[in-house]
């Protein structure tokens, strides 16, 4: 596969991950930019492999958890429960509370954040997960669980099973 | 909902999933991150593999003669090139000022329906209203700032997701939507040129054809597109001596370079006077426009309608249904059925935005940001729907309200209608506006939460062309 035909196919995918992983825009492009460019010089060994864009999503990753510096977030959250409560249909504040819980998730370390969108946005399974972020599945399930309680989501009962 | 050891409610993961995928709008443009890629290693070709098969395949035992590799390599270029400029002349959108244009052969099928609705609409994200192609500013922005080219993305109703993206030769002044295509005006090298762009292979890639339209080089206001995509009208603005720009509206055959063009009559080329948002009638030959009459509550401001069939070249020879200011509040601009039969227009501040109401509907006051309904008939003004004010929040002038619709079906029973709510600053958290859509199906009011998105660009849905990005802000934001 040629860069362009990447490019073409498989980039608009890996920029929606980079924007998932990162949590704003300045971050996934800085992320998508710094791995995109490594990627481009060493084209002629990655354009090789079967399914490129799996070794460039697990540089992503890795760029990703190796990342020392964090992104200051300016997402307006928190201040709902001081206000009176609303007698008409709110749909701001449904908006706020996917606001509360994405500021919420932008404070999650970054290996359990990972998880959270390995999971969730990717839909993968734990074992997949523990292949890319090189762990056990038993450590994906502990970082998932983790972020869980600190997010203070209710896993599905089925999942609850599992992970017993 | 249960609650946590610590007593604070529980969420679900689908919360979580749908969060997630909000994030997905912050992700970089493709065609920003090619260009960063391209500077960031001085835009060299990216590295070839290496072709080792050449020479294994001359070195294998039993291998064909060494001349036949070269042959079949030569024969392959030249047929990979000859594919090529075949499929850049079928398929390539069109370069400004080519030669010969195509012709666009047949009219698109209509495009299937989700719940009711157009199951697919096309977005401008970042609109150059106003555009300009023989000056070298557009909007306040220069000429060295604007993008060479411009991506536009076709949406699924049903998902909010994009279905298809497409790359035009310029920027992108205005669009609009037929029954079963999309149309673009795109400036590039002084020149408007427009662009059908139709969705193919099962909705999931669009392709641009250039129009047999004359390029245009007077700056573009709206374009709108007949149902059935035959016929697209498209206003400019011209100089008319002393008195500055006024209107001049083209009707153009999309199959052919057929034109009419209508002009403001002298008397009415002055102080600013031009055309609104326009849309076609069902018949397919009525076009109904706003016009702006120089001022707001002028009474020439309203919504008029145009036969284009009719002999003349007078643009403001037909029908006035409505004025702008009339019994019910002020309207800057009215949506009409494409049947004809009623109006919808959302009341908005007089100059000045002074609080209170500027109409009554049925001896009530017209709440600011609802939208009336009139039978064009009778002008009598029903209330369609009311954005809930906020309690606790003030209400000066309006603390939520609606926009303009998006789309409207045949009677206009069903309405596409973008609405915002308002939070204003307090001590803890900044001010904002939250944009929603919601569907009016008659009395029925369902939330679409994920167009919400859409509404800061401009949106054509066949027959409705929307200008949002211009959200009404509070007074104490």
């Amino acid at each position: 596969m040629t860069f362009e035909e990447f490019a073409a196919t498989r980039m608009p995918g890996l920029l929606r991950f980079a924007a998932v992983l990162a949590g704003d825009r300045a971050t996934a492009e800085d992320l998508a930019q710094e791995v995109l460019i490594r990627a481009y010089a060493r084209w002629d060994r990655i354009g090789c492999l079967d399914r490129p864009e799996l070794y460039v999503r697990k540089m992503m990753l890795n760029e990703f958890l190796s990342w020392r510096r964090r992104s200051s977030r300016q997402i307006p959250a928190g201040g709902m429960a001081s206000e009176p409560a609303s007698i008409a249909p709110d749909h701001a504040a449904a908006y706020n509370e996917r606001e509360a819980l994405l500021a919420e998730l932008g404070k999650l370390p970054r290996r359990q954040r990972a998880v959270l969108v390995l999971r969730y946005y990717e839909d993968r399974g734990d074992s997949e997960i523990a292949d890319l972020l090189g762990c056990s599945p038993g450590t994906v399930r502990s970082h998932a669980s983790r972020a869980l309680a600190a997010l203070r989501i209710e896993m599905s009962p089925r999942r609850q099973a599992h992970a017993e | 909902m249960p609650n946590n050891r610590d007593g604070h409610p529980m969420r679900e993961e689908d919360e979580l999933r749908a969060a997630l995928h909000t994030l997905e709008r912050h992700a970089p443009g493709p065609d920003r991150m090619l260009a960063a890629i391209c500077a960031s290693v001085g835009s060299a070709p990216p590295p070839e593999r290496p072709r080792r098969w050449w020479r294994r395949a001359a070195d294998l035992p039993g291998s064909w003669p060494g001349w036949v590799t070269p042959l079949a390599a030569a024969a392959a270029v030249v047929a990979v090139v000859a594919a090529s400029v075949l499929v850049a002349k079928v398929y390539a959108p069109g370069r400004a000022g080519g030669a010969r244009p195509h012709r666009v052969s047949t009219a698109a099928s209509p495009f299937p329906t989700w719940d009711g609705l157009p199951a697919y609409f096309i977005t401008d994200p970042g609109p150059f209203k106003g555009a300009e192609p023989s000056g070298t500013n557009v909007g306040g922005t220069p000429a060295s700032q604007l993008p060479r080219a411009q991506q536009l993305q076709i949406i699924a109703t049903a998902t909010g997701k994009a279905a298809a993206t497409v790359r035009l030769p310029g920027y992108v002044a205005a669009i609009s939507a037929s029954a079963g295509a999309f149309f673009a005006a795109v400036v590039k090298d002084h020149a408007a040129n427009f662009y059908e762009v139709r969705l193919t292979r099962g909705g999931t890639h669009a392709t641009a054809t250039k129009l047999p339209i004359p390029a245009d080089t007077a700056p573009i206001g709206y374009i709108a597109a007949s149902p059935d995509g035959s016929k697209l009208a498209i206003s400019t603005f011209v100089q008319h001596g002393p008195f500055g720009d006024i209107q001049n509206l083209v009707v153009a055959a999309t199959g052919t370079s057929a034109e009419r063009r209508w002009r403001t009559p002298a008397r009415d080329a002055k102080g600013g006077r031009s055309m609104g948002i326009m849309a076609w009638l069902a018949d397919g030959k009525t076009l109904a426009f706003n016009w702006v009459g120089g001022a707001q509550v002028s009474p020439s401001t309203g919504l008029r309608l145009l036969d284009t069939s009719a002999p003349g070249s007078n643009l403001l020879s037909g029908a006035f249904v409505l004025r702008g200011y009339n019994h019910a509040g002020s309207f800057d601009d009215y949506n009409i059925s494409p049947d004809g039969k009623i109006l919808l227009g959302v009341v908005a501040c007089l100059p000045g935005c002074a609080p209170g109401s500027a109409g009554t509907v049925r001896g009530r006051p017209a709440v600011l940001g609802s939208l009336i309904q009139f039978a064009a008939a009778s002008k009598a003004p029903t209330v369609r729907y009311t954005e809930p004010e906020l309690p606790g929040v003030p209400v000066h002038p309006v603390n939520s309200g609606c926009i303009d619709p998006m789309w409207l079906s045949t009677s206009g029973h069903r309405v596409l209608l973008p609405c915002f709510q308002h939070r204003p600053r307090t001590p803890q958290r900044k001010g904002r506006t939250f944009p929603h859509v919601l569907l009016l199906d008659g009395g029925k009011v369902t939330g679409l939460p994920w167009l919400d998105g859409v509404v800061n660009g401009f949106v054509a849905f066949p027959g409705v062309t929307f200008v949002g990005g211009t959200l009404p802000l509070p007074v104490n934001p």
